[in-house]
C-alpha cells in the first residue's frame, strides 16, 4: 500500500514534467546564519531522594554553535528547498572514557538537524494544485507559538527557549488553490515521529509519587504501598523507561485535511487529523525487587539506609487520537470607540480531541516486603472486570473527548509598543480530558504523612486468616484516610502576556513575555472531621503560584548581525508546572547571529 | 524576529496607497486645485499590475548607511506583495495586503504565515524617516482638500488641508505638482500650526505609456525633528502590466514564497 502511495506520487511528478519554456532558467538562492547560544542555569534543581537522585546543576547548559545553510533552487514549475542546521554542542559528556578521548566526535560532539529537504511541483497536473513530497515544516493554526491545531510535525522541546519549534518529518502534502480566497490542503506522514523531549525531561522519572492512574482510590493504595516498602527499606525507583514507537504500517500513518479561507475578510480554517499524540504515556509498568550485598546509606547519615529498591521498567506509548480544528483570525474594529484607534488583531483556535482510551498494566516479580511475600504477576487493581471476565486496568487516559484552544489578541500602542495577550488552554504536552468544563485531574506530587510506622495502620484491622485480600484492603484503607495529593487539572490555563518596546529607531527590542498559570492547584486529604476526603483550592498567589517571565533585549546592529541577551525565569513550588524541576530552573543566555 | 514584521510592515503600505479609500468627505478645495488633484489620483492608479525594486537607505550623519533591498509587486488597487531580500537577516520575510485590514507576513524564522492587523500602522518603521501614513497615501483628494496656491511655468503649489474625519497624521500638506506629467515632486507635510515636519522630494521620473503611468527613480524624505537623517527609496527596476495571476497573492502563495 505504502509503495502504491509513493508509486503515485512519483508517477505524477513524472506526468506533470513539460518541456520548460526557453525563457525559464535556473534560479538558485543560498544563505544562511552562523548562531552562538549560551545558556547558564541560575540554580540547583533536584528531585528524588540519595539513592535514585536526578540533579542538574548550576552552570552552563548550553553552549552551541550553529551553521544553518538554506537553500532554494527554482527551476519553472518545480522547485527544491534545503534548510539543514549543524550544530556543535560545545560540551562533551562529563564522563569520558579514554578511549573516547581521543575520539573527536567525543570530545567535540555535534548533531545535525534538518528543517527542510523537499521537492515541490506547482500546479501539478492541474492548475492551482501544488504538491510538496520530502522532509517538511506543515504549521498550520493561527495563534501565536501555542497550536492546538497543529498536529502533523511533533514538538521540539528540547531548547525551552524556543518556544513553539516542531520537527520537521517526510510527508506528502498536496494543496488546491481555490479562486484567491480558499485552500483545501492534504498531507499524509508516512512514518510517525515523536516529540523531542527537553534535557532536564529526565528528571520526571525521579517523581515516582506523580502516579499516573485516573482512579483515585487506586491511587491511595499505591501511595500506601510506596510508603510502606519505603518503611521497609525498599524504596521505590524508576529503572528502564522505553518507549515504543507504532510500527510502520498504513494504519499508522498519520494524516490531514484541511479548508482555509477567508469569510468576511475574517481568516478561518477547519481541519481534520488523524493520528497520534506526539508525547508519549505510559502503557506498563514491570517491578521487580533489588536486594544489595550491603545496605545504602545516605551520604553523611549511616542510620539511614536502605536494603534495595524496587525497581519499576516503564514502556511508553504514544496514543491515538483525533482532532477537528477551527482556526480564526482577523482583526476587530475599534474606530467606534475613537476615530483614530486602528483595529485590534485577534486569533482563535480551538482542537477538538477525540483520544484513545490508554490504559496501564502493572506486572510485577514476586517481592517480599517485611517477610509478606508478593507473588510474581500482574497487580490485582481491584477495578472490577470487564464483560469477558478480564480485569479493567487503571485509566491513563481516558476516551472522553476535551478541548484546547488559544485565544489571542494583539494592539500597538503609539509607536514603540506592541501588547500581546493570549489566554492558553492546554500546553502542548497536555493530553487528557480534564478541566474547569469537566473535572479530570494530574497527580503533581503524593505522599503520605504519617506519623509513625505505615505498618501500624495496616496492621491494625488485619485479618490473618486471609491475608492477600486483608492486604489489599488495609492498604486502600489507610491511603484513603492517610495520602495527601497536590492535583491539577489535565488541561492547563495560562494566561500569557507579551510587550515588546522598539526603540533606537528600530534597532533594539526590549520584550517582556510571561505565562500565569491559572489552572488552579489542589492539595486533598483526608478529614477526619468530615469522615471523607476534602479538596482544597491553593491560592494562585500563594502555594499555588507558578508562572514564567521571560525578558529579552535584541539588538540589530545592521548588515545582518544580532546580539541578544535575555532570561527565562521559573518559579513555583516543585509540583507547579513552572516550578518543576523536570522543567529545567531558570537560565540566563546570551545569543549572537549573523546572517549572511 | 516579531520586531522585523512591524518594522517591515511599512514597505507594504508604501505600494498601498490605492487601498486608502476612505469614504468621500465634504470638499473645501477650490476648483483648480480639486481638478489637479483628481487628474493626479487618476494617473496614480490606472497601471493594471506593477512591479519594482527597490533599495531603501537611510543616513544619519555621522553613521554608516543602511540599505535594505526588496520587491514590490502591485495588483489594481487591491493585491500587494512585498519581499525582502537583504539584508540577510530579513531576507525571506514577506508580506501580502488584500485590503487595509487583511494583511499578512511570513516569518522565516518560525516558517509560517501570520495575520496582522492594522494597528501596526502605528508603529515605526525600520528606523527610517518614512511613517506609515506617509508611505501608505499615494491618491490624495480623498485624504486632503487642496487649494491652488501658485503656479510657475513648471510646476503647481497647492496648500492642502487634512478632510475632517480622516486618519492621516499631518494635518496640513503642500504639494509642488510637474506640469508635464502631472506628478508630485516635493511634498511638505506641517503641523497644525504650519511647521514643516518632513519634507519629500521625488525626482528622476520615467513614463510609460505616455505619461500615464510614470514613477520616480528616487523618493527621498527629511524629518525635520531628527536633524539630518534622510531616507531614500531608490528604484532599481520597474516593470508595467505582466498580466499577473490573483493567485500570486494568496496567503497560499505568500507561504510558499512564489
Amino acid at each position: 500500500m505504502m509503495k502504491s502511495i509513493f508509486l503515485a506520487v512519483i508517477i505524477g511528478m513524472v506526468a506533470a514534467w513539460v518541456p520548460s519554456t526557453a525563457a525559464e532558467e535556473l534560479e538558485l538562492t543560498l544563505g544562511g546564519r552562523v548562531q552562538s547560544d549560551l545558556h547558564f542555569r541560575l540554580q540547583e534543581k533536584m528531585v528524588g531522594d540519595y539513592y535514585a537522585e536526578q540533579r542538574l546543576t548550576e552552570g552552563v547548559v548550553r553552549n552551541e554553535n550553529y551553521l544553518k545553510i538554506s537553500l532554494d533552487a527554482n527551476f519553472g514549475r518545480f522547485r527544491a528547498v534545503a534548510d539543514v542546521d549543524l550544530v556543535w554542542t560545545g560540551m562533551a559528556d562529563s564522563v569520558l572514557e579514554l578511549g573516547a578521548l581521543s575520539q573527536r566526535a567525543a570530545i567535540d560532539p555535534y548533531y545535525l538537524q534538518t528543517h527542510a529537504l523537499y521537492l515541490e511541483v506547482v500546479d501539478f497536473l492541474i492548475e492551482g494544485l501544488d504538491l510538496r513530497v520530502g522532509q517538511q515544516l506543515v504549521l498550520w493554526g493561527k495563534a501565536d507559538q501555542f497550536n492546538p491545531t497543529n498536529n502533523l510535525n511533533a514538538a521540539d522541546v528540547e531548547d525551552v527557549l524556543l518556544f513553539g519549534e516542531q520537527i520537521a518529518n517526510f510527508m506528502i502534502r498536496a494543496d488546491w488553490v481555490l479562486g484567491t480566497d480558499w485552500t483545501l490542503s492534504g498531507v499524509l506522514v508516512p512514518v510517525f515521529k515523536p516529540a523531542q523531549l527537553p534535557r532536564s525531561g529526565a528528571l520526571a522519572l525521579a517523581a515516582v509519587d506523580r502516579i499516573p492512574f485516573a482512579e483515585e482510590s487506586l491511587r491511595y493504595r499505591v501511595h500506601f504501598e510506596n510508603t510502606m516498602t519505603g518503611a521497609a527499606l525498599y524504596p521505590t525507583a524508576v529503572d528502564q523507561v522505553r518507549a515504543h514507537l507504532p510500527a510502520r504500517t498504513v494504519e499508522n500513518m498519520p494524516f490531514s485535511f484541511r479548508l482555509a479561507g477567508t469569510i468576511l475578510t475574517q481568516d478561518v480554517a477547519f481541519s481534520y487529523y488523524r493520528g497520534r499524540h506526539d508525547f508519549p504515556q505510559p502503557i506498563s509498568n514491570h517491578a521487580r525487587q533489588e536486594v544489595f550485598a550491603e545496605p545504602l546509606c545516605r551520604p553523611g547519615d549511616p542510620a539511614d539506609c536502605i536494603d534495595g529498591l524496587l525497581l519499576t521498567d516503564v514502556t511508553l506509548a504514544y496514543p491515538r487520537m483525533q482532532v477537528l480544528g477551527f482556526n480564526m483570525a482577523g482583526e476587530i474594529p475599534l474606530d467606534w470607540l475613537a476615530k483614530s484607534m486602528h483595529g485590534l488583531g485577534y486569533r482563535l483556535e480551538v482542537g477538538v480531541y477525540l483520544p484513545e482510551r490508554v490504559e496501564l498494566s502493572v506486572h510485577q516479580e514476586e517481592i517480599i516486603i517485611a517477610g509478606l511475600p508478593q507473588p510474581a504477576g500482574e497487580y490485582d487493581y481491584r477495578l472490577g472486570s470487564d464483560a469477558q471476565g478480564n480485569p479493567i486496568r487503571p485509566t491513563i487516559i481516558s476516551d472522553s473527548p476535551f478541548a484546547k484552544w488559544t485565544l489571542g489578541l494583539d494592539y500597538t500602542l503609539g509607536t514603540h509598543w506592541m501588547i500581546n495577550l493570549m489566554w492558553v488552554h492546554g500546553l502542548s504536552d497536555e493530553f487528557g480530558a480534564g478541566d474547569f468544563l469537566n473535572e479530570g485531574f494530574v497527580v503533581r506530587s503524593g505522599q503520605v504523612p504519617l506519623e509513625g510506622s505505615p505498618f501500624d495502620c495496616f496492621f491494625a484491622d488485619f485479618d490473618m486468616s486471609d491475608p492477600a485480600n486483608s492486604a489489599i484492603n488495609a492498604a486502600s484503607s489507610c491511603g484513603r484516610q492517610n495520602a495527601v495529593e497536590i492535583l491539577r487539572p489535565s488541561l492547563g490555563d495560562y494566561l500569557v502576556l507579551g510587550i515588546d518596546f522598539h526603540f533606537a529607531d528600530d534597532k533594539a527590542l526590549l520584550r517582556l513575555f510571561s505565562i500565569f498559570d491559572i489552572s488552579g492547584t489542589y492539595r486533598t486529604y483526608f478529614d477526619a472531621e468530615a469522615g471523607t476526603r476534602v479538596r482544597k483550592y491553593l491560592s494562585l498567589f500563594g502555594d499555588g503560584f507558578s508562572m514564567i517571565v521571560y525578558p529579552e533585549l535584541v539588538y540589530n546592529f545592521g548588515n545582518g548581525l544580532e546580539l541578544s541577551a535575555g532570561a527565562l525565569l521559573q518559579f513555583g513550588k516543585n509540583y507547579s508546572k513552572f516550578g518543576d524541576p523536570a522543567a529545567g530552573g531558570s537560565l540566563f543566555w546570551t545569543r549572537a547571529r549573523f546572517y549572511f | 524576529m516579531k520586531g522585523n514584521i512591524f518594522r517591515g510592515f511599512g514597505l507594504v503600505l508604501l505600494c498601498t496607497s490605492a487601498l486608502v479609500w476612505l469614504a468621500p468627505a465634504e470638499a473645501q478645495a477650490d476648483e483648480a486645485g480639486a481638478a489637479i488633484m483628481a487628474e493626479l489620483d487618476s494617473y496614480l492608479t490606472e497601471a493594471k499590475d506593477q512591479y519594482f525594486v527597490f533599495d531603501m537607505i537611510t543616513k544619519e550623519p555621522g553613521k554608516t548607511e543602511r540599505v535594505m533591498k526588496f520587491r514590490v509587486t502591485i495588483k489594481g488597487t487591491r493585491f500587494r506583495r512585498v519581499e525582502f531580500f537583504a539584508p540577510a537577516d530579513v531576507r525571506g520575510m514577506r508580506f501580502l495586503v488584500r485590503s487595509l485590514t487583511q494583511m499578512y507576513v511570513y516569518l522565516p524564522a518560525y516558517r509560517r504565515v501570520r495575520r496582522i492587523a492594522s494597528h501596526v500602522r502605528a508603529q515605526g518603521f525600520m528606523g527610517s524617516t518614512y511613517s506609515f501614513d506617509e508611505m501608505s497615501i499615494v491618491t490624495y483628494g480623498d485624504v486632503f482638500a487642496c487649494d491652488l496656491a501658485s503656479q510657475t511655468d513648471s510646476l503647481w503649489t497647492l496648500k492642502c488641508q487634512r478632510r475632517p474625519g480622516q486618519d492621516f497624521n499631518y494635518s496640513q500638506m503642500e504639494i509642488d505638482i510637474r506640469k508635464d506629467i502631472h506628478r508630485p515632486a516635493e511634498l511638505r507635510f506641517l503641523s497644525d500650526k504650519g511647521a514643516l515636519l518632513k519634507t519629500e522630494t521625488r525626482t528622476d521620473y520615467s513614463c510609460q505609456e505616455g505619461k500615464h503611468v510614470c514613477n520616480p527613480k528616487t523618493m527621498k524624505i527629511v524629518d525635520h525633528a531628527r536633524a539630518g537623517v534622510s531616507t531614500a527609496l531608490v528604484c532599481k527596476e520597474w516593470k508595467l502590466n505582466q498580466g499577473i495571476n490573483d493567485r500570486y497573492f494568496t496567503v497560499r502563495a505568500l507561504q510558499r514564497g512564489k
